[in-house]
């Protein structure tokens, strides 16, 4: 899943370890989240929307679209 | 980076991993040689079944080795994985000590089991007693420490493990069943387990971005 972290991150002027401590995480966590290698726990994603006062869908991008099934 | 460009990186990066590979391979050889080292008398009263297990505990001394020498220099390790600027992995040189820890205790349990007929019992006991018990809190630690992503990786390791070891049981089952010659024993069936994950586990961190070619 796509993601804004790494903008928020750097506009924010924290390192990956950095934003790792705050959210009580490793630093490749962080990492794997940027690079879209690891989507988040929903308790995370909503820890992060919290630090940078944003909504989780300001952060993750989903692109996923809901069928009309009637 | 265009698909060229990239292809020719990876090459290059192959070819640095297998490079000291070689060098390292030729050097040991080369040693043993003409330092006389009597491999052969030396592995001559081993079973063929404990062999196994005994490459498996060579295999998780190398793990140690780099894990403690990854976490005395985490500079070098922080350029390796070619991180960002101003990251390094100094918080994480615990979590390297503990691994290294812990692939340790697993190398003297495998190792105690395929020199037993070198121990006298008692030690051999001794020995394969500290290396259970030293794996099974070491990974309860390294558990305990964890954070979503290491939990992740190892769930869908064991998953993997589990998904191909099974198959492997079934081969055993339908030999044991089926032949006379049965060719496992319990250490080759462990040395096996721990061969898949520890492919298992290198798949599942390189899936996430983290194993760098040298």
């Amino acid at each position: 899943m796509e993601n804004r972290l790494k903008g928020l991150r750097e506009a924010a002027a924290w390192s990956q370890g950095e934003l790792a401590r705050r959210l009580g995480v490793s630093r490749q966590t962080i990492n794997a989240v940027e690079t879209d290698k690891y989507d988040p726990s929903l308790p995370l994603a909503l820890r992060m929307a919290k630090l940078f006062e944003v909504p989780v869908t300001d952060i993750f991008i989903d692109r996923w679209t809901p069928e009309d099934v009637t | 980076m265009n698909t060229l460009a990239a292809k020719e990186k990876k090459n290059a990066s192959w070819k640095r991993l297998i490079l000291p590979m070689g060098i390292g391979a030729v050097v040991g050889y080369t040693a043993m040689h003409f330092g006389h080292v009597p491999v052969e008398r030396f592995l001559s009263g081993i079973a063929p079944d404990h062999l196994a297990g005994m490459a498996m505990g060579l295999l998780a001394l190398v793990v140690a080795l780099g894990c403690f020498a990854g976490s005395l220099f985490p500079a070098s390790v922080a350029r390796s994985y070619g991180i960002g600027p101003g990251e390094d992995v100094t918080d994480e040189t615990t979590l390297m000590r503990w691994s290294a820890l812990c692939a340790v205790f697993y190398a003297l349990f495998l190792l105690t089991l395929g020199f037993t007929g070198q121990l006298t019992d008692a030690a051999a006991g001794t020995f394969a007693v500290i290396g259970l018990i030293g794996a099974v809190a070491t990974n309860a630690y390294l558990w305990h420490r964890y954070d979503e992503l290491w939990r992740e990786i190892t769930a869908q390791a064991c998953v993997i493990t589990f998904t191909l070891f099974h198959y492997v049981l079934m081969a055993w089952a339908a030999l044991a069943v089926l032949t006379d010659s049965i060719g496992f024993g319990p250490v080759s069936v462990l040395s096996v387990l721990l061969g898949i994950f520890t492919g298992a586990s290198i798949y599942a961190t390189a899936k996430r971005g983290m194993v760098h070619m040298p």
